[in-house]
Parts: C-alpha cells; sequence; structure tokens
C-alpha cells in the first residue's frame, strides 16, 4: 500500500492503518529499536509505542515520507528507553555514541551553548554535500543504527571499505563542526 | 558521562531530526543500489558476452577474408572457384575473346611503353589479343597475379595444360613477363614479346582477373 494511502487510513481514523504500517514498516521500524537497545522485548514496545505516537500526531500532521517520520519516532523513543534503562550499558546506542564522539571537535568548550536549529541546518547542509553513497552509509549507521555488518551486505560493499568511509565522513563532520564552531 | 560524550549524545540526537527526505534517501538507496547493481552487472555480462560473440564472428570472417587474400592460389586450392570461374587461363581468355573485349593486336602494334598494362596472349598460328586493365585495382590485382604465378609450384609437366597458348604480361613500361614462366633470370623480357616454354601453371589469381574483366565489360 503506497504511503498516501496509509496516512490517510490515519486520518479516516481506521484501525487498519496501525496494520497496514505494521506490514510495511514493521520489521524496519523494530530493526532501529534493536539496534538501539539490544532486546527484542523493548524493541517491540518501542514500535507499538511509535504507532501510538503515530496514531495521536495524525490528522494533524500529514508525512510525505511516512517511512522517515515513524523512523524518527522510533528512534526518539528508544533512545529515551536506552537512556533510562541501559545507560551504564555497553553497546547499542552507547556504541553509536562513543563512535559520534570522534566529530566532536577537541578544542570546543564545555559551554551547553548549543545553538539548536543551527546544528540541525548544518547537518542537513552536510548530509546533501555527500555523494548518495556516503549519504546512505552514514545515515543508515548513525540514524537508523544499523549495524556495520548489515550495511556491508546490504550496500554489497566491504565491511572494511563501510567502516573507513564512515570514518573519514565523521573526520570531515568534525571539520564542519570546528569551522562553524558548533559543539 | 564527560563533556565529550555529552556532545556526542547532543549529535546523537540531533541525527534524528535531520531532514526526512534524506532519511527516506538512505533507506531507499539499498533498493535502488541493489537493483541498479543487478541491472549494472547484467547489462556488463549482456555486453561481455556480445563482445565475445562479435569478436569471434569478426574473427572468423577477418581469418577467412584473410586466409582467402594472403594465400598462395593455384589451381589445386581453388576450392569451388571452378564452378564459377574458367577452369583454366586458357578457357578465361576464351571468353575476352568471343566476347568482344579483347583486342585484336598485331606484334607492332602493341605499345609496351604507354603506361597501359596488358595481358597479351597468342593461340598457336593465330592472331595476338590484348586486355588493356584500368584503374589501379585491376594492375594491383595483376601483380599478385603474376607473383602468385612464380609460386605456383605445379608445373605443366606435372600434367597441367600448356593450353597451346602464349600469354605475356606487359606492364606499360617495357617490362614483360610470362605467366607460363618462373620468374628468374632470362624470363623476364624487355620491350618485346619473347619466345618461351611453359614451365608452370599460371595462377588461379590471373585467371579470376581475367574472368572478373569479362563480367564487368558484360555488366
Amino acid at each position: 500500500m503506497e504511503d498516501s494511502q496509509i496516512v490517510d487510513l490515519y486520518w479516516a481514523r481506521s484501525e487498519s492503518a496501525v496494520s497496514e504500517t505494521d506490514r510495511k514498516y514493521g520489521r524496519m521500524l523494530n530493526s532501529i529499536s534493536f539496534s538501539l537497545l539490544s532486546s527484542a522485548q523493548d524493541a517491540e514496545e518501542c514500535v507499538n509505542d511509535t504507532y501510538l505516537a503515530a496514531w495521536q500526531s495524525m490528522p494533524e500532521e500529514r508525512p510525505t515520507y511516512l517511512g522517515a517520520f515513524l523512523a524518527k519516532i522510533v528512534r526518539r523513543i528508544s533512545v529515551s528507553r536506552y537512556r533510562s534503562e541501559h545507560s551504564e550499558k555497553r553497546g547499542g546506542a552507547g556504541k553509536i555514541i562513543e563512535e559520534l564522539s570522534e566529530c566532536i571537535p577537541s578544542r570546543s568548550t564545555v559551554s551547553e551553548e548549543y545553538e539548536n536549529g543551527r546544528l540541525a541546518e548544518t547537518l542537513n547542509s552536510f548530509l546533501l554535500g555527500l555523494d548518495r553513497k556516503k549519504r546512505a552509509i552514514f545515515v543508515r549507521r548513525y540514524f537508523y543504527s544499523e549495524p556495520i555488518e548489515k550495511i556491508s551486505a546490504e550496500l554489497g560493499i566491504k565491511t572494511g571499505s563501510v567502516k573507513s568511509i564512515l570514518s573519514r565522513t565523521r573526520q570531515s563532520l568534525r571539520e564542519v563542526l570546528r569551522e562553524e564552531e558548533l559543539l | 558521562m564527560n563533556d565529550r560524550m555529552k556532545k556526542a549524545e547532543y549529535l546523537f540526537d540531533e541525527l534524528g531530526l535531520i531532514d526526512d527526505a534524506i532519511v527516506a534517501q538512505a533507506a531507499e538507496y539499498n533498493k535502488h543500489s541493489s537493483v541498479g547493481v543487478s541491472r549494472f552487472r547484467k547489462t556488463v555480462i549482456a555486453a561481455a558476452a556480445v563482445m565475445v560473440f562479435a569478436m569471434v564472428f569478426t574473427g572468423t570472417l577477418l581469418i577467412g577474408f584473410l586466409r582467402d587474400r594472403l594465400a598462395p592460389r593455384d589451381e589445386g586450392s581453388d576450392d569451388g572457384v571452378s564452378a564459377v570461374y574458367s577452369e583454366s587461363l586458357s578457357d578465361a581468355l576464351y571468353k575476352a575473346e568471343t566476347s568482344g573485349i579483347a583486342e585484336e593486336c598485331t606484334l607492332e602494334s602493341v605499345d609496351l611503353f604507354d603506361g597501359t598494362a596488358r595481358i597479351i596472349w597468342r593461340r598457336e598460328g593465330g592472331e595476338y589479343y590484348a586486355i588493356s586493365l584500368a584503374g589501379a585495382e585491376k594492375r594491383a590485382r595483376l601483380t599478385r597475379a603474376v607473383e602468385a604465378a612464380y609460386s605456383n609450384s605445379e608445373s605443366v609437366s606435372d600434367g597441367g595444360s600448356s593450353d597451346e597458348v602464349s600469354v605475356w604480361i606487359s606492364m606499360g613500361d617495357g617490362s614483360v613477363i610470362s605467366p607460363y614462366l618462373k620468374k628468374s633470370d632470362g624470363n623476364v623480357g624487355y620491350g618485346e614479346l619473347f619466345s618461351y616454354s611453359p614451365e608452370i601453371i599460371p595462377s588461379s589469381e590471373l585467371t579470376k582477373l581475367v574472368d572478373d574483366i569479362v563480367a564487368d565489360s558484360d555488366g
């Protein structure tokens, strides 16, 4: 079923909206959540919470990219759960965050002056400046939290190449953040 | 958690807010690229197969062509040609005589220095005939035919026909040779149609050339 048809179901308050969503995006949403939480049960609960959030957010919202819309929700819910229940564990979101720490310029201050909005804008601009392949690898790793092995297998690229691309992209982002004096 | 990790976590959160289109494209990239790679591979394989077939086909044609053009020609290796072409030079010359394209001439009237290549012949006790070869292509074929005749190892005494006809090739510069003779001192004359005794059978190339000249005049 097309995204627009599923959204129509939400807007019509049809209960089949959730089942159609689950049929089309359930696996992807579970994958995101599991990557962050390393728990199938937690992931399943987060996905259900995502459906509920989607149900509540529509009809006010009418997402153009339903998959991305749902992915953002499940990511946010999963990270929140991770922080509340798994903060001491390594792996999952912790491992990804650790990788991302390489993007933080070493000379940055500890100030809390995170310039909201400006960072998201810079990230969008940075990602759009990458070629499609690098952008896809970076987003799949740091947005979808996909394991490197999965990215490697699905894109038909060697694991070492994926790691190499991610490393170089992190360094590029680090330079951009330093130039923009962000973080 | 140190400050660096806090910022990393903040960055991680911000990455969760990137543009929907970027998120969607990243998810789709796998599908597109997989299909793309698959199509690309299929295209490459198909192109490679076509190239291989084309190379084999072209190679076969080329080998056949080169074999046909470069291999020494003789009567014995003239596969299938005899059905179309004259079986001997004598027959081909006879066609030329009867078709009217050969000019009857006298020994004195043939100018061996006028720059025109000619095939000249005379049957025993008969008149002289000549065919002028216009154009570089025919002249080149004539040269090849004569060279092939020299390399022809089948001699008249081996059973080939002497045909009771004498043939000379005039290159128009005074040099005169006979396709019935091996190219050796004394067998290449100058300024005259010399007497000779047949030693070898003329090449099939020369026979074909005469046949082609007759066919061209008919067409």
